[in-house]
């Protein structure tokens, strides 16, 4: 499953926007299957968390679906 | 326009924290909990430029959806959605046999254009058939999904009489445009609203928004537009069957349909002891036809 690392910049009910090492921002909608619940987000969009999110790519989207969200420190980001 | 006495305060391109009340620049409206906030959408003035779908979508961090062309005018969004919760409608219309007319009337004559949203209904259907308590008023008197609740059942989508709320695919939760609920609570107005810029989209109180909306009915029967009407305001169409008042009503030029909003919605929950009723009664007609059946069978054979 493909994985991204980046900043949680932006969060609304269950979703989340990702800022990836180069700037840029991508949508992730969290999936049925993700352990992680819409309120436990707001909690890392405010301490702007460093996250890997196993993600898949929904058809017809613009967006990633998000399938495993891992809270990283900035020493195994480095 | 007037400009609002406080904007003087704020003349810096840089700001170093949010203006406190800042609806109260932008709109002309503080925000209060136990007031009721809504839309008025006037379509007289919309020129379909999208402005609100996009805000909405980049607020509310909603991805887009149904990626091409839809061969349906300008929409490139189709409907309202789950990932979509402002949508405006292209109707084109065209003049006698098909053919457009070489002079049009002035207030959206040969397109009807229309910033299409939840009505946040006062009577809300889908706030009645959620079963988990999911669906709220909230302090603004408007309607939102509380995500962390939701099961995903499914039941607010048909008992919404304007076919506004919607289950994702993607995480099985129903959702549906919270009046930017967080916004209002920063003293923000919507999102839609304030990047809306002919002020189709205008929000305020209620009652203020009513009173607009009736000066500006009359303003265009003056001006020729006899076709002007209010849908979902009080007494109105569009405020039928028990709903009472929609907090996000229009301006219409043309009847409803055109529009693709139904001309009498109501509230399904008025079905309920009607049906239960059917119900009942069918059952007990039943159950006489069966007594009545092995009483003449057991009569037949003594």
């Amino acid at each position: 499953m493909p994985q991204m690392a980046g900043t949680v910049v932006v969060v609304q009910e269950g979703r989340l926007q990702l800022l990836d090492d180069s700037g840029a921002g991508h949508v992730f909608i969290l999936s049925h299957a993700c352990a992680a619940e819409p309120q436990q987000l707001y909690g890392l969009e405010l301490g702007r968390t460093r996250l890997r999110i196993d993600y898949s790519e929904p058809t017809n989207v613009i967006g990633f679906l998000a399938e495993k969200i891992e809270v990283l420190n900035e020493e195994t980001v480095r | 326009m007037t400009v609002p006495a406080r904007a003087q305060d704020f003349t810096d391109s840089i700001l170093e924290a949010p203006i406190p009340d800042e609806s109260e620049l932008t709109a002309g409206v503080r925000i209060e909990p136990g007031k009721s906030y809504g839309f008025f959408t006037d379509t007289t003035v919309c020129i379909g430029c999208k402005a609100c779908e996009v805000a909405c979508k980049e607020w509310n961090n909603l991805p887009a959806d149904d990626v091409g062309l839809t061969g349906d005018s300008y929409d490139n969004t189709g409907a309202l959605s789950a990932n979509t919760w402002r949508h405006v409608n292209f109707v084109e219309r065209s003049g006698e046999n098909g053919v457009r007319e070489n002079s049009q009337t002035p207030f959206q004559s040969g397109w009807l254009m229309m910033s299409d949203v939840c009505k946040h209904c006062h009577n809300a259907p889908c706030l009645e058939a959620c079963p988990t308590g999911a669906i709220f008023k909230t302090e603004f008197d408007t309607v939102v999904v509380q995500q962390d609740v939701c099961n995903g059942c499914g039941y607010c989508v048909p008992a919404c009489p304007f076919g506004v709320v919607d289950i994702s695919l993607l995480d099985g939760k129903a959702h549906k445009c919270t009046l930017c609920y967080d916004r209002l609570k920063g003293g923000l107005e919507p999102a839609c609203a304030k990047a809306c810029p002919t002020n189709s989209i205008q929000f305020g109180e209620m009652d203020d928004l009513v009173e607009r909306a009736h000066k500006r009915v009359d303003e265009l029967h003056e001006r020729g537009v006899e076709g002007a009407r209010l849908y979902g305001a009080p007494g109105e169409p569009g405020a039928t069957g028990d709903l009472v008042h929609l907090n996000a009503f229009f301006l219409l030029t043309d009847r409803p349909e055109v529009y693709n909003l139904p001309p009498a919605p109501t509230r399904p929950s008025n079905r309920v002891a009607p049906s239960l009723t059917a119900g009942l009664l069918s059952m007990a007609g039943f159950a006489l036809l069966a007594v009545a059946a092995f009483a003449a069978r057991r009569g037949s054979e003594a």
